[in-house]
């Protein structure tokens, strides 16, 4: 790791002083004295400008390897390999020696824009644009979106690599072919759980708090995937369109009633885990894929009554959430309806966007009756 | 190093009682599941509401109709009972209801307000007459929840109701198909919207009425004022007037912006400025025909970074503490 692991772990109890203070929980003297204890020289700019150093950082590095490019474009393809590597040489030199180590840049954005471009010159200059094998590429990239989370813990390099390494070995079993392209999806769903076990166990053990989010973020991915590998639509619609599986009426995917019963059962065990362990994540999970196995029924299996179907949901919903808000009136099995501590994102005005872009699906007249999209999608348009 | 309530509580920075509470919520003593019941609950808001209106359309008999409407007005009613007792009395500053989903159920209720109302419309087939007027009430309809049970959320829906009223759509939600889009110049009363709003911030800020509100206001303003703008130098045969205009107005909140410590807005100012600023050059450029256009491409990478670097400096200005 290119941070030093003690400033590191200082840092992140700043962060948590600050959070017990949002949360009303300690005052601002207390709040003083904790960052006067624990001080630390790391750089942590705001969001907002995180992403434009962002911008400025990669805005940066193509203005520069433009005019670098062109002036050795005369020495070949391996003129161009050669400069491209010194490049990227270069930008991660910068990036280590002077913005982290001197500077103590710490998530500022632009260590972010720097490791990507330097180790992106680099694994171009290192493989060519026209290598004849695919597995030369996905393996460095996996090696590179590991060194780099290895490197700067950066989270979304950690979840990049998962993916690629599920990429990769979805590759290797697709050539082999035959029986090995069915097996896929139970592989998978085995080596998510097993992947999740392996995290759980490791995190139990690991009292630093510098890693605790990328165990979330780890478990989050492995349990997605896991659920995604067992969900008979995802099973169904990837085995037509990338193994060119062709399905007449009447005939179903191998090993149907498998992903049946998968597409059933693991969002319930995932719910039932939840409540019995008290694991939120497992909560959040049980009613994201119970929500996607509904679709997924619904998208077989249409009764012919859309606008009946998304009333009746929407009034259970409201109709469970309002029950269980008055159950837990005070708290009972370890569960409270309270929020227990801060967090950023919300805030009024915040969810006063979020709200006023979805809500609102009055239908105009009849033709916009199956055009979707009234409910869901919107998001906050940008404004931060 | 220990967890992180432990190395505080070592250290004596937290006492016992805080050290309790955070080790509850560490070793999952205590969970809390309020994100996960209120997205359930909005959830629900939301389909219950988007599918009912529909229901104006469906063959169900005119018994089913009638039935369904009587069922929406008392659903209402019950709602509005129960938020007149759990409401605080009306106030000019902000008043905090201290329940767990008050907010959701006057959502709820406002939402179904529109349903029903609409479902009354299509259903004595009052539609066609009263096109334009019904977004109008029902932005005042949003307006008077807002102001009434204070809540912001409401207050935004009722903006961009409004304003889609009035012919914009500033959002991804399709309120009405206006039949005004294709004769009027949106943007300049896009441009009257932003200023009003603007207008509107100020004034509850200054008088003190539902100052809180300001943010939203502003929000929208700055947004709706800003897009016009731009969208004018697009579309307009005065584009180099418009452009001018803009730079002026820009600069004008930009200055207010960077003295009030408004990041958001002084960033929506800056990237507006950029724009127009940018075109005017170009424009100007253009006309003495010169080789310049040239210099395009290093201006924009460049001066993005100029600013950045700008902002990065004057980082300490926008702390509020």
């Amino acid at each position: 790791m290119v941070y030093n692991e003690e400033l590191l772990e200082r840092f992140n109890l700043r962060e948590k002083a600050n959070m017990l203070f949002k949360s009303g929980l300690i005052d601002k003297t207390q709040e003083l004295e904790i960052r006067r204890q624990y001080k630390t020289p790391f750089y942590t700019p705001t969001i907002a400008i995180k992403a434009l150093l962002f911008l400025a950082g990669i805005l940066g590095v193509s203005t520069i390897s433009g005019p670098l490019t062109l002036l050795f474009s005369g020495g070949g393809d391996i003129g161009l390999r050669i400069m491209t590597f010194i490049v990227g040489f270069g930008v991660i030199l910068l990036n280590d020696r002077i913005l982290i180590r001197d500077k103590y840049h710490y998530k500022s954005g632009l260590t972010r824009a720097l490791s990507y471009s330097g180790s992106t010159f680099i694994y171009f200059a290192l493989l060519g644009y026209n290598l004849e094998s695919k597995y030369a590429y996905l393996l460095l990239a996996l090696g590179f979106t590991s060194i780099i989370y290895i490197r700067y813990i950066d989270l979304l390099a950690l979840a990049a690599s998962i993916l690629l390494f599920y990429y990769t070995l979805f590759s290797v079993f697709y050539d082999l072919g035959g029986l090995f392209q069915n097996l896929i999806p139970i592989v998978f769903m085995l080596m998510s759980w097993i992947f999740y076990v392996l995290i759980r166990r490791i995190e139990t053990k690991n009292t630093s708090e510098i890693y605790s989010s990328s165990f979330t973020i780890g478990k989050s991915i492995f349990l997605i995937l896991l659920y995604a590998s067992g969900n008979y639509y995802v099973v169904r619609e990837l085995s037509i369109s990338l193994m060119g599986l062709s399905l007449e009426a009447g005939e179903n995917i191998p090993f149907y009633l498998l992903f049946y019963v998968t597409s059933t059962f693991i969002p319930l065990a995932y719910l039932l885990l939840g409540i019995k362990n008290k694991s939120i994540l497992f909560i959040r999970f049980g009613i994201i894929c119970l929500i996607l196995s509904f679709i997924t029924l619904k998208y077989y299996y249409s009764f012919g009554m859309p606008v009946l179907t998304i009333t009746l949901t929407g009034a259970f919903l409201i109709g469970l959430a309002l029950g269980i808000l008055n159950y837990l009136k005070r708290i009972r099995k370890g569960f409270t309806r309270e929020k227990l501590l801060h967090k950023d994102w919300d805030t009024e005005d915040f969810s006063a966007i979020i709200i006023s872009q979805t809500a609102g699906g009055v239908p105009q007249s009849e033709k916009d009756l199956f055009q979707g999209g009234q409910f869901g999608g919107g998001g906050a348009g940008g404004q931060f | 190093m220990k967890k992180y309530h432990h190395e505080l509580h070592d250290n004596k920075l937290i006492d016992s009682k805080l050290h309790q509470y955070l080790d509850a919520i560490e070793s999952n003593s205590i969970v809390s599941v309020y994100t996960e019941l209120r997205l359930l609950l909005y959830v629900g808001i939301l389909l219950f509401t988007g599918g009912v209106g529909y229901f104006a359309y469906q063959n169900i008999g005119d018994a089913g109709h009638i039935l369904l409407q009587l069922v929406l007005f008392i659903a209402i009613i019950l709602g509005l009972v129960f938020l007149q007792k759990h409401a605080q009395p009306f106030t000019r500053a902000k008043s905090i209801v201290e329940h767990s989903y008050f907010d959701y159920i006057l959502l709820l209720v406002s939402l179904l307000c529109i349903s029903l109302f609409t479902y009354v419309l299509v259903y004595f087939n009052w539609y066609e007459q009263a096109l334009k007027s019904t977004s109008f009430i029902s932005a005042i309809l949003f307006f008077a929840f807002a102001y009434r049970y204070d809540n912001k959320a409401v207050l935004s829906i009722a903006i961009t109701v409004l304003v889609a009223a009035l012919g914009i759509s500033i959002s991804p939600v399709n309120w009405i198909q206006g039949e005004w889009n294709s004769t009027l110049e949106l943007y300049n009363v896009g441009i009257c919207i932003g200023f009003v709003l603007l207008t509107i911030g100020k004034v509850s800020d200054k008088y003190n009425f539902k100052s809180h509100f300001k943010f939203t206001y502003q929000n929208y303003g700055y947004l709706i004022l800003y897009i016009s703008l731009i969208t004018s130098i697009i579309e307009s045969d005065y584009d180099i007037y418009f452009a001018l205009s803009g730079i002026l107005c820009t600069s004008i909140f930009g200055y207010f912006n960077w003295y009030k410590k408004d990041f958001l807005f002084f960033m929506f100012s800056c990237i507006t400025f950029y724009i127009c600023f940018s075109y005017a050059l170009f424009k100007l450029i253009d006309l003495f025909n010169n080789d310049l256009w040239m210099l395009y491409f290093y201006y924009v990478p460049g001066s993005i970074i100029v600013f950045i670097l700008f902002l990065v400096n004057k980082k300490s200005h926008f702390k509020h503490d």
